[in-house]
């Protein structure tokens, strides 16, 4: 054993003669005979830990076979038919040690319920080695947890589980102190997570949820200790230690990143279902693009995990997952207040306010203030966002209420013409000496509200609903193009400048719910669950779209969009997961969604100045609906404790862009088809691989038009690759991770040819343009006590370091983009309630681009305009480099 | 270069990636960069040629400034040649009686076939300013065309010289080349690196809707003139009386000109207008395209 809480795989014999293997989080057996083989694994275990670590032995539950385990054997073994439903989770609390004490972040008990739920014996498990009032702490939490009991059939039946209590720690007390007898091989894999384990790994957290139940070699779950283990700007980078994603601000900090995942260019998220703390983040029919998504208000300290499904294989995905979804889970490991300041390279300046709760880990209050001037010029900025999470209720109802609040304005530089800065008349950080590009700056605000409840009832019946509300106001001046529009609203105006804005007000409702049946054995080793669901939300959306002079106090020289936009979506999806022999799970289902649009687009069928005689008013009120489906299945076998193979095949949409739809229009849907086959090895959660080969289909792309500042369509695409995973825990004080994804994405069917288009940027065949065929990540993290203590105080060093590559990126017209690398590094030391820390970004000063683009542009009023595609940037940051002092109270 | 982390072994690690990739054409484009020559050619005039109303002209200098030049995509250029597949955006003044082809520069665009162009002749006009620009050239020649010939009729012969800006002067038009091809002027050609591209023009198409009697018409103060013509007599109309002059020791007379030995032909005039709209919209100058040696 080399860390506890991970028995080494032992083979057992169960009473039927079925062997066993037990490993950390789950006990696997060829035939299900379940609790006694389970029973017996955690009595042998039980009983060696009982050798080893007397003194830790608490009421032992394998010494005295428990005697309501017995005619669970007898019941097993008389109605083999029936294999059991395991227990689950109806309440559970973090442990909170006393002041002082340090511990690790969860204990591993193997537990002893009644056939009433009742939690009858707990002890602690094998290998754990933990200071006495950490077992305290933990076991006076562990006695307030409600369990629902295992069942056979409708009968209740007693079981043995293994429990992993999450410790509530504070700044100061997280250190482990030099002198406490623990075994150092005791740190846990995934701090706050609390795991059941009963038969073939039944995993609840502590809020009764199942945490990522990966239902395809594609799903990812990065936890906080790779998502802390790199330096980070903000809490949207978080997202670049997932496999195959990268972030970039290309607009400034008011502007959504450019999100990139597996091979798709989701711009600010159009291909990419996002939701945080079960809040959906995506706004359908933004002005500024399909499905925009700002993170800018995620504060990286609340961010706890993230899941990230790549594809789409879950009925619960809806609008917009069509690369995939990200879920962003929010919660503490740390108690208490935290303020947190920091201040660096280009006068950024931040400053973090935290509090959270000792009893529940997801209980949590931020408040974040940023402000920067910037790198570079015109980038200044200044945000604030709040972040609030609230879990209570007791029994088996468990209640849950969101808030976020943020608020940003950022100036921006935009982009600059490639061939400009290798002349010097624009430096590569710089901006165009002209109004029009010196006014580019964008300004957001947003509040979401969610509540929702979960009731976990005796027989593993879960139902839960979810109920939301957001309202989001977004204004953006951009010029991507200098000098090229012309007005179609004034006569005999152009060359103003073509500073766009965009105006997108967004008032959102919705709610979801969900009702899962309590697992039943259909036949002999053959477990099914049913869950049906349903999603429901109202957008109300004005936008408008104007230019502006910013030389004449933004007069507005053009008027292209002006439009009210009325929407519902209804969705409707279940699933049936089955398990045969414990081994094989199938889950198989579908969604139906069914979109409603009333448009009121006021710049419809506008009267060009070359048609003074038209005999209509402008306008174009319309409506239009869709109804698209899909099925959703996943399949894995596991091979054996380390290995299991994955597949997965489902439909996702995406909803489409309001405005571009037709009167009466059956509302086109983007589909995907997107098929997914992997597998993924798990060696003592010290050692974990996924290789995954993935097709996605598309029936409809869009991409990044210049001259009109937002997403065009560009037809049918395919994307064809592989996603390689590595996560490693060698040691206790040593966590990496790396991914490498390599795709090749291909235009299938671009828009032909037209009279105003005769030579499309997009053609057949070619390389999808942005997004990168190669992309690598890795990230690694050294936490280390130092010894001795200092002041009573333990101390430990800290050590993290991410990079990122993606490789050149197609652009249209033939052009490829410069390859981006960038190297983060942070180096901290903690002492009790202190903890001080530098972070570098970009480290090796490397010059990219966040984003990069091929378009006509003319930024030089004073010269022949050029007329064909240039190479366009946004500059990345550059070294930057940022001092942080923690205080803990 | 900066610094990298080994930039060696990343470095050729990664490029060797992509090589397999490019190589391998899992890394496609349809479109690439293109750069190719561009050269203008005049056309040989030795002796006379007959232009409307049967006057002979021959041609002593045809200059014209040429470009900046877009090549298009489509059928149609102008509002449809927002973006264009190559470009030359210099302008260069070309001797369009010289047949020696003349080197003007590079075209530099992106592949693909061409169906059209549009071209200026020194003068561009700008979406952001109402005066059009005056390239080097245009500046140099001081026009986007200078003719100097003597033209002859039945006996009459007297030289002529036009020094003539032409530039866009429609707002509806404003940004947009002033020469635009029409259908079928230019042949759908896959252009690429080796092509080189010839303009080939011909002044004589430059003078065909011309009428040069209008230059030695008669005219009389009452028409509006401030010099008037009668045979080699010039009425001077802003004097009081009307000063008769006798242009006969210098040459002849021009309406509004006075006593010349060399007709001048001005952008107003009927003739001027006649040269413009030859250039803008008359016989287009031959785009022959061969593959470089």
């Amino acid at each position: 054993m080399t860390r506890s809480g991970r028995r080494e795989p032992s083979e057992l014999k169960s009473e039927r003669g079925t062997a066993c293997s037990c490993v950390r989080s789950m006990c696997l057996c060829v035939r299900s005979i379940c609790i006694v083989a389970a029973a017996s694994c955690l009595t042998q275990n039980s009983l060696a830990q009982s050798r080893e670590e007397p003194d830790q032995t608490e009421t032992a539950p394998a010494e005295t076979a428990p005697a309501e385990t017995a005619p669970a054997n007898q019941d097993s073994a008389s109605t083999s038919q029936e294999s059991p439903v395991p227990p689950s989770v109806g309440h559970s609390q973090v442990a909170r040690p006393p002041e002082g004490t340090s511990c690790n972040a969860a204990i591993l008990f193997d537990v002893q319920l009644s056939a009433t739920g009742r939690l009858d014996s707990a002890a602690v498990a094998l290998g754990e080695a933990h200071s006495q009032p950490c077992v305290d702490a933990a076991r006076e939490a562990l006695e307030a947890w409600r369990f629902r009991p295992a069942r056979r059939g409708s009968a209740p039946i007693p079981s043995l589980i293994r429990v992993s209590v999450p410790i509530k720690r504070s700044l100061e007390t997280r250190q482990t102190p030099p002198n406490a007898s623990v075994d150092p091989s005791a740190y846990p894999s995934a701090e706050g997570e609390a795991a059941v384990e009963y038969e073939a790994s039944v995993q609840i957290d502590s809020a009764g949820q199942a945490p990522n139940e990966s239902s395809a070699s594609s799903d990812y779950r990065v936890d906080r200790e790779i998502l802390q283990a790199a330096p980070s700007r903000e809490g949207a980078e978080l997202l670049l230690r997932a496999p195959g994603v990268f972030v970039a601000r290309s607009m400034g900090d008011a502007v959504a990143h450019r999100i990139t995942l597996r091979g798709f260019d989701a711009d600010h998220g159009q291909d990419i279902e996002i939701r945080v703390a079960g809040l959906p983040i995506n706004l359908p029919s933004h002005i500024h693009g399909q499905g925009y998504a700002d993170l800018g208000f995620l504060i990286s300290e609340t961010v706890d995990a993230l899941r990230v499904t790549e594809g789409v294989f879950a009925p619960t995905q809806g609008d917009f997952a069509v690369a995939g979804t990200i879920d962003i889970d929010l919660g503490s490991p740390l108690e208490g207040l935290r303020l947190k300041s920091s201040y660096g390279s280009f006068r950024t300046f931040r400053q973090l306010a935290m509090w959270s709760p000792s009893s529940e880990e997801r209980t949590l209050a931020a408040v974040q203030i940023r402000t920067s001037d910037g790198f570079g010029e015109n980038r200044t900025s200044q945000s604030a966002s709040a972040v609030v999470q609230s879990e209570f209720g007791t029994g088996d109802v468990r209640y849950r209420f969101v808030g976020i609040a943020y608020g940003v304005r950022g100036s921006s530089a935009g982009v600059l013409r490639k061939d400009d800065v290798t002349d010097g008349a624009v430096g590569y950080y710089g901006v165009y000496p002209f109004a029009t590009a010196r006014a580019q700056s964008a300004n957001q605000t947003r509040l979401m509200l969610g509540f929702g409840a979960e009731d976990l009832d005796a027989g593993g019946e879960r139902s839960d609903f979810f109920v939301w509300g957001s309202f989001d106001i977004f204004r953006l001046q951009g010029n991507w193009t200098g000098f090229i529009e012309s007005s179609r609203t004034l006569e005999d105006t152009s060359g103003r400048g073509d500073l766009i804005e965009q105006q997108n007000r967004t008032a959102s409702m919705g709610l979801r719910a969900e009702h899962r049946t309590a697992t039943r054995e259909l036949l002999g080793g053959w477990n099914a669950h049913a869950a049906l669901g349903l999603t429901g939300r109202f957008d109300s959306i004005e936008q408008a779209q104007n230019l502006l002079d910013a030389s004449v106090r933004n007069q507005t020289w053009d008027e292209r969009v002006d439009a009210a936009i009325r929407m519902g979506d209804l969705g409707l999806h279940g699933e049936v997961d089955t398990t045969l022999f414990d081994r094989l799970r199938l889950r198989v289902g579908a969604r139906v969604n069914a979109l409603f649009y009333d448009i009121d687009d006021r710049q419809g069928n506008f009267t060009p100045l070359t048609r003074p005689d038209d005999s209509f008013i402008e306008g174009f009120r319309r409506s239009a609906y869709g109804i698209t489906w899909g099925p959703r299945s996943s399949l894995s076998w596991q091979l054996s404790p380390l290995v299991t193979v994955m597949a997965g095949y489902g439909h996702g949409y995406r909803s489409a862009q309001a405005r571009l739809l037709e009167d009466g229009e059956q509302a086109p849907f983007t589909t995907v088809r997107s098929a997914d086959l992997g597998i993924r090895l798990n060696y003592q959660d010290a050692f974990e691989a996924k290789v995954s080969a993935y097709h996605t289909r598309l029936s409809d792309d869009v991409a990044f038009e210049a001259a009109e500042g937002r997403l065009e369509r560009i037809g049918a695409t395919r994307r064809l690759g592989a996603v390689v995973y590595l996560k490693a825990t060698p040691a206790h004080w040593f966590t990496a991770a790396g991914s490498l994804t390599y795709v090749d994405a291909e235009l299938l069917e671009p828009p032909p040819a037209t009279a105003e288009e005769p030579q499309p940027s997009f053609q057949s065949g070619e390389n999808l343009p942005y997004v990168p065929p190669i992309m690598i990540r890795l990230d690694a993290q050294v936490r280390k006590p130092l010894n001795p203590s200092l002041g009573g105080y333990p101390l430990e060093f800290q050590l993290g370091t991410g990079f990122t590559y993606l490789s050149p990126r197609p652009l249209p017209y033939g052009e490829f983009a410069s390859p981006v690398r960038t190297l983060d590094a942070s180096v901290g030391l903690s002492w009790g309630p202190v903890r001080a820390r530098l972070e570098g970004l970009n480290l090796l000063d490397r010059r990219y681009a966040a984003g990069e683009f091929n378009y006509v542009s003319n930024w030089d009023p004073d010269a022949t305009a050029s007329r064909t595609p240039a190479r366009h940037f946004s500059a990345g940051p550059p070294r930057s480099l940022m001092g942080t002092v923690e205080l803990s109270l | 270069m900066k610094p990298g982390l080994c930039p060696s072994a990343l470095n050729a690690g990664l490029a060797c990636c992509l090589s397999i990739l490019l190589v391998s054409g899992c890394i496609e484009s349809s479109q690439t960069q293109v750069e190719f020559e561009l050269e203008l050619v005049g056309t040989e005039r030795t002796g006379t040629f007959e232009v409307r109303d049967g006057w002979r002209v021959e041609l002593q200098q045809a200059d014209v400034v040429f470009g900046p030049l877009y090549l298009c995509a489509g059928t149609q250029a102008g509002d449809f040649c927002d973006s264009a597949l190559v470009e030359f955006l210099q302008s260069t003044t070309v001797n369009a009686l010289t047949p020696t082809p003349l080197p003007a520069g590079r075209m530099r665009g992106i592949s693909g076939v061409t169906r059209s162009y549009m071209y200026d002749l020194g003068y561009v006009s700008l979406l952001t300013r109402s005066e059009p620009l005056v390239t080097p050239a245009a500046e140099e020649l001081e026009g986007s065309v200078v003719l100097l010939g003597e033209a002859s009729r039945d006996g009459i012969r007297f030289p002529f010289q036009a020094e003539l800006e032409i530039y866009v002067e429609d707002e509806t038009e404003r940004g947009i080349p002033i020469v635009r091809s029409s259908l079928g002027d230019l042949a759908p050609h896959l252009i690429s690196n080796d092509d080189i591209l010839s303009v080939r023009f011909d002044p004589s198409s430059w003078l065909s809707t011309s009428n040069f009697g209008t230059l030695l018409e008669e005219s009389t103060c009452e028409g509006g003139h401030t010099i008037g013509c009668s045979g080699n007599l010039a009425s001077v109309c802003e004097t009081s009386p009307i000063e008769i002059v006798d242009c006969s020791p210098v040459g002849f007379c021009q309406t509004d000109l006075g006593c010349t030995d060399i007709a001048t032909i001005r952008a107003d005039s009927q003739m001027g207008r006649a040269i413009r709209n030859d250039l803008v919209a008359g016989v287009r100058p031959r785009f022959e395209w061969r593959i470089r040696d």
